[in-house]
């Protein structure tokens, strides 16, 4: 675990006076899948959401401590810069009201790229890394609103790669999509994992088993502040948890 | 024991079928009403249009479209050059209102509330717009009128004049504009906003490539009523753009539309069919207005609504 990726130190996190995170301090290391898991309000997604300042958007947010990328400061970069670096996908697909094409082709066009062929080139890679090009190929014209579920968290998937980022963040990304739909964005995930950092929230302890290198275990009690209890490989986390709350969550006892 | 459970089981069967049958007949009296009152309704519709087409029909030829209106107490003449006057009215007034409304409603929505958070004085800029918008969405519009003609027509001397109307008239239609903007603005997913945002776009990229097309029906809903409303518009129009029955050459000419033909017709002339026809005309025109409205905003709306 050398190569941390993502790193953050002794960092919390308030809601106005609320405290949210209590200084977590974690390194995430390159090119491997990391999932964050635990209990509903335990603040893993707001966590994640920490990686490429989507929490700045949130009024009366407040930060200690400090988040690294490739360590450096991320509170020092540019938010727009650091979003082309750090892609997100979300719980609910959002592909947004155009063309399957337009979908694709807006992070690079908002970064000024203009010329159409090099976007095709650019659409269809990303549509074939998010594995949905075989399904629109014929129909880059479509709405991206006129896709199913799955494939439209496959569409926001590919959005997302089209920037070229190196890190992407997953935020329940299958929470509302159907068994079938969930096997392939998780197929998905896995192939993707070779060429990008993977942080995933998730609820589902069978999927961060199944998708995830590592695993961060974040807990809660009554003061509602989430904390990072234990963060390991994802297969020591479940055969073999150090921490007495890690092994109740994971056996089934709360949450 | 058990006989006497069944009879008031028995009997409190019989209450509810009893009160249904109630309940029923009372629906059917309140539904039977509505439709009533629905079909009263469609005919003081039907009656006020219909007399105004027939009769105003008749006044009604090509000849009456392409000439221009003769003047004087005789009303004799047609109505070309008070359409043409409506047209420049019309569009002089959203150049001045559209973007002045749409960003309003912009900066309302997308920004001050986000930046309002840590700043008081926003907060109250926020309120006393809100509050002043509302209010100007409830005077009458000869206020408008009074006020244009004090600021436009003689302070600021422009005189009875296009410039001066158009400038009253964006004032009377800005409350509309914003308004809708307003809703069409927030009607679009948030999902959208940070969609956009997380792929790297800026705040102002994601207005005006996602945010603005989106709302863009709702945006078009408001601008196509304000030409209604111009259209229709007579008090405030009757004091800042005074009333030649020539066409303007300028914007600095004044002249008058067809709402405000029909007006000086109707109560300066004894020209009442010609006075009809041209309501005829204006009715005909927001008819088509508003069939229009209904057009861009299904059209437009067909790829926006599925997501919500």
């Amino acid at each position: 675990m050398n190569d941390s990726k993502l790193e953050t130190i002794n960092y919390s996190l308030y809601y106005g006076k609320f405290r949210a995170l209590k200084e977590i301090t974690i390194k995430i290391p390159e090119n491997k899948v990391t999932a964050l898991i635990g209990p509903s309000g335990c603040g893993k997604s707001t966590f994640l959401r920490s990686f490429n300042r989507m929490n700045d958007l949130i009024a009366g947010v407040r930060t200690e401590g400090s988040v690294l990328i490739d360590g450096e400061d991320i509170f020092k970069t540019d938010p727009v810069a650091l979003r082309q670096n750090v892609g997100m996908v979300f719980q609910k697909p959002n592909p947004f009201p155009k063309s399957i094409f337009d979908n694709v082709a807006y992070g690079p066009r908002v970064t000024g790229l203009k010329d159409h062929q090099k976007l095709e080139e650019i659409v269809e890679r990303s549509l074939r890394s998010a594995a949905l090009w075989d399904e629109v190929k014929d129909n880059l014209g479509k709405s991206g609103l006129d896709l199913s579920g799955g494939q439209q968290q496959r569409l926001c998937i590919a959005r997302a790669l089209a920037v070229e980022p190196t890190v992407i963040l997953m935020d329940e990304p299958a929470a509302s999509l159907d068994p079938i739909a969930t096997l392939k964005i998780e197929d998905l995930i896995h192939e993707l994992s070779a060429n990008y950092t993977i942080v995933i929230v998730t609820h589902n302890m069978q999927q961060a088993g199944r998708v995830s290198d590592f695993t961060a275990f974040f807990y809660t009690d009554e003061t509602r502040t989430g904390q990072l209890v234990e963060f390991t490989e994802t297969r020591t986390l479940f055969t073999n948890p150090k921490d007495r709350r890690t092994e109740d969550y994971i056996t089934g006892r709360f949450g | 024991m058990v006989e006497e459970r069944l009879t008031e089981i028995a009997l409190n069967h019989q209450a509810k079928a009893m009160s249904l049958k109630k309940e029923r007949g009372k629906q059917k009296f309140w539904v039977g009403l509505m439709w009533l009152f629905g079909l009263i309704t469609v005919l003081i519709l039907i009656l006020v249009v219909g007399y105004v087409l027939v009769q105003g029909g008749k006044a009604i030829n090509w000849q009456f479209l392409v000439t221009p209106p003769k003047g004087g107490l005789s009303g004799e003449g047609g109505i070309s050059t008070t359409i043409g006057t409506t047209f420049y009215l019309v569009g002089l007034t959203l150049l001045v209102a559209t973007p002045l409304g749409v960003g309003a409603a912009v900066f309302l929505i997308e920004y001050a509330g986000e930046q309002s958070l840590s700043s008081k004085f926003l907060r109250s800029v926020i309120s006393v717009s809100n509050f002043a918008v509302e209010t100007l969405a409830g005077i009458p519009s000869i206020i408008f009128g009074l006020f244009g003609y004090a600021l436009f027509v003689s302070t600021l001397k422009f005189g009875f004049s296009l410039l001066s109307a158009s400038l009253a008239g964006a004032c009377l239609v800005l409350p509309t504009i914003i308004r809708t903007t307003e809703e069409a603005l927030l009607a679009v997913p948030d999902d959208y906003r940070r969609g956009s945002l997380a792929l790297g776009a800026t705040k102002w990229q994601t207005l005006y490539r996602i945010v603005l097309p989106a709302g863009l029906p709702g945006i078009i809903t408001g601008i196509i009523l304000s030409v209604g409303r111009i259209i229709s518009e007579t008090a405030v129009f009757f004091v800042t753009l005074g009333g030649s029955y020539r066409l303007p050459s300028s914007i600095m000419d004044g002249g008058r539309t067809l709402a405000l033909h029909l007006y000086y017709l109707a109560m300066d002339t004894r020209a009442f069919d010609k006075a009809m026809g041209t309501g005829a005309v204006l009715v005909v025109m927001i008819i088509l207005i508003n069939l229009g409205i209904n057009l861009v905003s299904r059209k437009l709306t067909a790829g926006v609504r599925k997501v919500r």
